[in-house]
């Protein structure tokens, strides 16, 4: 053998390791952050651990996962592009969610809504910062703090911020434990936060009203937004499953077979969107800030209208509670009770937090579903 | 010596009933823990003395202001 054929050899043994940008070496250190975050500290294991491997695999030089006929371009094109992944996932969401809480407390339906404060804010905070105008909508639509939502939503507008997106959304939902207590502290005093909300007034609901809701929920509110009947759809019809009685199999199929396929495969293919050349750009560093300040901006709104609430209400509710308008299930609720309990540990607001809780994760889809009707009747989509 | 009743603060399912009749108890003490939304609440006995009565099981399902035990406070 001559020499040159043993260098060709070599090159092509190493020609892995020469096509390794640092673009590349730099995502799949992003890639493995992110399983370490999963599975050292438990962020939200079951959405990054696949989004870190999925990064991983597509940034590994030649490898062509996300080449037209690469792997992770058949998740990708199967179930993202297509939306249907995001759909699904909120069938099992429905089939999950009991909404009990929510009918016992209408009211704090409200709250759902002042948690969606920072979809607007962020929009128009994108917008003077010189994103163009689907772009904003998208990064906005990170202020739902919904992960289906926003990759829903993205794809259809703004697919190359996909990864960008994506994985801001799901990183400051694992973060809501840590962002949201401290604004909780800084918006309400300690009387506030101490204050009581009781049970025993609570009517029982009826399988009657159960069953009716989603129902009722899927027929108002696409004929409101119809561009988010695919999500809103989907949350309602696996609540119906759960809640219907006669469909065991359907509403188990939902929760956990559906859903589990699901995320693994979503994970993985926006995971896979994680390219180092969209990625590492200083619009995801802004996509990123500006995450944080929708996020705040939910649980400011959210604490400030139940004050508002109180002064109108004969029955006052605990501001607190106000924070868990952000759709992020059940963390928001679970802090809305854990800082309630550390200022008063008679004070059990875990139930009355679900009700909000739940109320905003009606709301984040139906705020993205309005924003998006509004587009269209501007023209813009 | 004043009989005291310990009542669940929330609805939801009964994770685990710590304490038993006769068992003394502090005032701080943990005597169940109701699981409601996947979050255990530890119930405190509220009054130190002896437990007198328990009305709940593990795996029961109570409402808001359920009747869980009696203590005798000291």
């Amino acid at each position: 053998m001559t020499s040159d054929a043993v260098m060709t050899i070599f090159q092509g043994i190493l020609s892995g390791f020469t096509g390794l940008t640092w673009q590349y070496a730099l995502m799949i250190c992003i890639g493995i952050l992110l399983l370490w975050l999963g599975v050292k500290h438990e962020f939200e294991p079951l959405l990054l651990v696949p989004i870190g491997f999925g990064c991983i695999l597509a940034n590994l030089p030649l490898a062509g996962m996300m080449e037209p006929h690469g792997l992770l371009r058949q998740f990708y094109n199967a179930g993202i592009i297509n939306e249907v992944f995001p759909c699904l996932i909120f069938l099992g969401i429905g089939a999950m969610t009991d909404f009990t809480p929510l009918l016992a407390n209408p009211r704090v339906f409200l709250l759902g809504g002042a948690g969606q404060f920072g979809i607007f804010l962020t929009l128009l905070l994108a917008l003077a910062l010189g994103f163009d105008r689907l772009e904003a909508v998208c990064v906005g639509v990170i202020g739902a703090c919904d992960g289906p939502t926003s990759i829903y939503v993205t794809t259809q507008f703004a697919p190359q911020l996909l990864g960008p997106i994506s994985v801001a959304a799901y990183s400051y939902m694992s973060l809501v434990p840590l962002i949201q207590p401290p604004l909780m502290r800084l918006c309400t005093t300690k009387k506030e936060r101490s204050m009581l909300m009781s049970y025993t007034e609570q009517k029982p609901i009826s399988q009657t009203v159960r069953i009716i809701f989603p129902v009722a929920v899927t027929i108002i509110t696409v004929l409101i937004a119809p561009m988010g009947a695919p999500l809103m759809g989907t949350l309602m019809l696996g609540n119906f499953l759960r809640e219907c009685g006669v469909v065991d199999r359907l509403n188990k199929a939902a929760q956990n077979e559906i859903c589990n396929i699901v995320t693994l495969l979503l994970g993985l293919s926006v995971g896979a969107t994680m390219n180092g050349e969209i990625f590492l750009t200083t619009k995801t560093l802004l996509i990123f800030i500006l995450g944080a300040v929708a996020i705040s901006g939910d649980t400011i709104a959210g604490v400030y209208l139940a004050k508002l609430m109180n002064l109108f209400c004969k029955e006052k509710i605990n501001p607190l509670i106000g924070s868990a308008g952000i759709s992020a299930f059940p963390m928001a609720a679970r802090v809305s009770h854990k800082v309630g309990q550390e200022e008063n540990e008679d004070n059990y607001l875990i139930m009355h937090a679900m009700g909000v809780n739940t109320g905003g994760q009606i709301g984040s889809v139906l705020a993205a579903s309005i924003m998006l009707a509004i587009l269209a009747a501007m023209g813009y989509i | 010596m004043a009989e005291k009743k310990v009542t669940a603060p929330l609805p939801g399912i009964v994770k685990k009933v710590l304490v038993n009749a006769g068992q003394k108890v502090g005032a701080k003490d943990a005597v169940a823990v109701i699981e409601a939304m996947k979050m255990e609440n530890k119930i405190p006995a509220k009054s130190a003395g002896t437990i007198k009565e328990v009305f709940i099981s593990e795996g029961q399902n109570v409402k808001a202001g359920d009747k869980l035990f009696t203590i005798d406070a000291d």
